[in-house]
């Protein structure tokens, strides 16, 4: 355990300065603050006994499930795989007397923690920017923040974003370049549209790209499936890639 | 009994497809040597190196470092050497500095030891800049600080003197005799500059088409593999004579014949030869070949025969 605590410590210093670790601040910032621009400049009425911070929140975690966390946990594999891959530094990391196992799975949770990080800058984004709507837009200083509601819908899609991150970590260690991870997301996400017009809410609900916006939405009738799934899917998958990668040789 | 060797492979074998890379290598590396890996590009330098580090699976043969089996071993064993294969694996978005100190978290070693790779090789000033600003020859240098780090008794160099300038070279060759005279680490270095291994290894191994053509001291690769030069007053007839016994022989100038032996015995042999049949020898010496005619003569010999 203590020689993983050691890969895991290495791992964790090779996210100094890199793109991964400031996309995990920016990419979640960046669509609070656009939506929160929205929020400011618009003008509405508020219907009695509603609270449009909850629209807000919902918003906001809407495209963040949908869109952005699909391709961030894609961008994020691809950029942790490619601190390796362009230093050709597989050559040293696996010629170091360690498991091969611990290697991987180190990248494993260095990839995980991006996404958790980025989970909980998007949640305090949001009720940051949710408390400042309500110190400017007349009459909504009143309306009570969702705090629960964001936190628990951010840290639900997390964990159901475990799967696709597998999947998107594995395919971008094993093949070179941001293409392969970059082409799978883009087609998934196609496919989760397609199947949202197509209304197959089972298939949502399995689908790994799909798995984050199930887990968000409280009205969900899968959402415990989606996060279950989520989470062993992605340990299942995480396991076996890392089995087949320490057997992978680098010609 | 004998002190074990330090490398040794028996019939190691490596194919790529069809493609044999490394074929029936047996190497023998003594302990506290400078081993001087020398082959053309392709030969199956880099892929023995591999093989050795466990980065590729034989096909066949085995690996034993100290004697003890390799694949039994790996992660123990691996923990005493330290290894620069290719370029240098480098993070370039961190500083030299953070380099090695994330390999040493990774091997558990004292924190004092990142301070005395930098040393090692010269990088203390520049420790605290990020990688991606080094020159090609101080990223080679942290390379050998990465390898040197755990302080090894096995250095395993794949081209160590590439980027470097001549100063760096010299210095190189400095430390690396240094650490094989005083701390008795051996150093098993591949290159395909025969002037830089000529200048620094005590033993050589020339490898060609994966096969290993010559293995032992240079000394003695230097003094069986250059030709005698015999001095007669009758060429034509010392020529024919020599030719007819079996032994290679090229004229050179009016007097000068050139004959390739495989051992100091034959030159006894050619002496006592030319004289039972009444050809006067006014010198007979070994010429010193340079490193680079022998194993230019090895490789190509090497080459017509695969190709015969």
């Amino acid at each position: 355990m203590k020689e993983f605590y050691r890969v895991l410590s290495a791992e964790a210093l090779k996210l100094r300065r890199t793109l991964a670790l400031r996309l995990a601040v920016v990419t979640p910032l960046t669509i609070v603050i656009l939506v929160f621009g929205i929020y400011a400049q618009r003008h509405e009425t508020i219907s009695p006994g509603a609270n449009p911070l909850t629209g807000f929140a919902q918003l906001i975690l809407t495209m963040w499930t949908i869109i952005l966390l699909p391709l961030y946990a894609a961008l994020a594999a691809a950029l942790l795989a490619s601190i390796e891959h362009q230093g050709n530094n597989w050559m040293r990391l696996l010629a170091l007397p360690v498991s091969r196992g611990f290697i991987y799975a180190a990248k494993w949770i260095a990839g995980i923690a991006l996404l958790l990080v980025s989970s909980l800058v998007l949640s305090t984004g949001v009720c940051a920017a949710a408390e400042a709507l309500r110190a400017i837009k007349p009459g909504w200083g009143t309306m009570a923040l969702p705090t629960t509601m964001i936190f628990k819908g951010a840290i639900l899609s997390f964990c159901a974003a475990g799967l696709l991150f597998s999947i998107q970590m594995w395919i971008s260690l094993r093949w070179r370049g941001f293409l392969p991870g970059l082409v799978v997301a883009a087609v998934a996400l196609i496919l989760m549209f397609l199947s949202a017009r197509g209304g197959g809410a089972l298939f949502a609900s399995i689908f790994p790209w799909s798995l984050p916006a199930m887990a968000m939405a409280p009205s969900s009738p899968h959402r415990v499936l989606a996060v279950t799934w989520g989470v062993f899917g992605g340990a299942a998958v995480s396991a076996i890639a890392c089995f087949l990668l320490s057997r992978h040789e680098f010609e | 009994m004998s002190d074990p060797l330090m490398i040794e492979t028996r019939a190691l074998s490596r194919a790529f497809g069809s493609q044999k890379a490394v074929d029936n290598l047996d190497l023998q590396v003594p302990r506290g040597s400078i081993y001087g890996f020398l082959g053309p590009n392709g030969a199956g330098k880099t892929t023995t190196i591999r093989l050795l580090l466990g980065l590729l699976r034989p096909s066949g043969g085995s690996i034993f470092f100290n004697g003890e089996p390799f694949t039994e071993n790996r992660r123990r064993l691996l923990r005493d050497i330290g290894a620069l294969v290719e370029t240098p694996s480098l993070y370039h978005h961190l500083t030299g500095r953070e380099n090695l100190e994330l390999t040493r978290r990774i091997l558990d070693l004292p924190r004092a030891n990142v301070g005395a790779a930098l040393d090692f090789v010269g990088l203390t000033s520049d420790a605290q800049r990020p990688v991606r600003t080094y020159s090609l020859g101080m990223r080679q240098r942290l390379g050998l600080a990465l390898a040197w780090l755990g302080q090894p008794g096995l250095l395993l160099l794949d081209e160590p003197a590439n980027g470097l300038d001549p100063a760096g070279i010299r210095e190189l060759r400095a430390q690396l005799r240094g650490l094989a005279r005083e701390r008795q680490v051996t150093v098993f270095l591949s290159s395909h500059v025969l002037n830089e291994v000529e200048q620094i290894a005590d033993w050589i191994g020339i490898i060609n088409r994966g096969r290993l053509l010559f293995q032992g001291q240079l000394q003695s690769l230097q003094q069986y593999q250059s030709p005698l030069s015999v001095r007669v007053d009758r060429r034509a007839d010392a020529s024919a004579l020599l030719k007819e016994k079996g032994f290679n022989v090229r004229e050179e100038g009016d007097d000068i014949l050139s004959v390739q032996t495989s051992s100091e015995e034959d030159a006894a042999t050619v002496n006592a030869l030319l004289m039972r049949h009444g050809i006067q020898v006014f010198r007979l010496e070994r010429r010193q070949d340079p490193l680079e005619d022998i194993f230019l003569r090895l490789v190509s010999g090497s080459e017509r025969g695969s190709a015969a």
